[in-house]
């Protein structure tokens, strides 16, 4: 697994962080823990470690086998990382093939913790063996 | 080495060209009516090409059905021609099937993947938690579950 501080360089340029949320999105809305199943996405847009501009994007409708719904929905709004609680290995892997970082922030209880913990380079980079059957510690996804 | 491998192609008659020479006479399209179809490519060796499974499929206007003999040939479709979907049958290779699903999204995430088994719900709920892939199909999927696959993939906006 890589390390926490790995993001460290992303924070010198400006960059799209996608963040699940519970309604109404937003700094202080609940982390979503289901990314494809969220209610809506914040999507924070950070410059030099800080935070510009928040707004929020709708999610697409999701149902069994559709979850590279969410991962186009998210690289055509220019996102270039998510933060994400839960996740398969099959959209982890869309999300990296589209060139967007997914980083771990299950126990974030609010988006904004979750943002400030990614800009202060606290998040570990999401991989396989944390996906739902990586055969890592199983999480909900 | 690639495997042989043959194309069901649905809708190969006149009315397709005809469609395809009006699409570029009216509206300029240079791409011919035949790419628009999505590729569904079927590694299940044990399927009769004449099945209704594969004969619904096929006869499907959108689509464009490839059937291949070997996993090698699969993932060689898989990386140059992103299908819309693989349809894999569980046993067609001396790997396990969820390693070649892993193959697959290795190659190409976008892929959808379907298998056809026997497993119990409980089995394969476990096995394919977190590869994203469709419900499983029986052993032997009918024409009826064609129909619904197809069903499935337009909800998905796979032909959209």
């Amino acid at each position: 697994m890589e390390g926490p501080h790995e993001n460290m360089e992303q924070e010198e340029k400006d960059m799209i962080i996608g963040i699940p949320s519970t309604q109404p999105g937003g700094l202080d809305a609940r982390f979503g823990a289901h990314f494809g199943h969220c209610d809506l996405y914040t999507l924070v847009e950070a410059e030099n470690g800080e935070i510009k501009e928040v707004r929020t994007l709708p999610n697409v409708p999701h149902q069994q086998g559709g979850c590279l719904a969410p991962v186009q929905h998210l690289a055509d709004n220019g996102v270039d990382v998510l933060l994400a609680g839960g996740m398969g290995m099959r959209p982890l892997m869309g999300f990296n093939q589209k060139g967007i970082d997914v980083y771990f922030a299950a126990n974030a209880p609010t988006v904004g913790v979750a943002v400030r913990a990614f800009l202060a380079g606290n998040l570990q980079k999401f991989t396989q063996d944390l996906t739902c059957g990586g055969g890592g510690q199983p999480i909900a996804g | 080495m690639a495997g042989p491998y043959f194309q069901v192609t649905a809708k190969t008659n006149a009315e397709t060209v005809w469609k395809s020479v009006v699409l570029q006479a009216v509206f300029g399209y240079t791409t011919s009516y035949f790419t628009m179809k999505k590729n569904i490519v079927l590694f299940t060796p044990s399927l009769n090409p004449a099945s209704g499974f594969i004969t619904t499929l096929s006869d499907d206007e959108d689509v464009r059905v490839t059937t291949v003999a070997t996993a090698e040939e699969m993932l060689r479709l898989v990386r140059e021609e992103s299908p819309a979907l693989v349809v894999l049958e569980e046993g067609a290779d001396a790997r396990k099937a969820f390693d070649l699903v892993i193959d697959i999204l290795s190659i190409n995430a976008m892929v959808n993947t379907i298998m056809i088994t026997a497993m119990d719900p409980e089995s394969w709920h476990e096995k394919s938690e977190g590869l994203g892939m469709l419900e499983p199909l029986p052993v032997p999927p009918s024409a009826t579950d064609a129909r619904k696959l197809l069903a499935t993939l337009g909800r998905l906006g796979v032909f959209t």
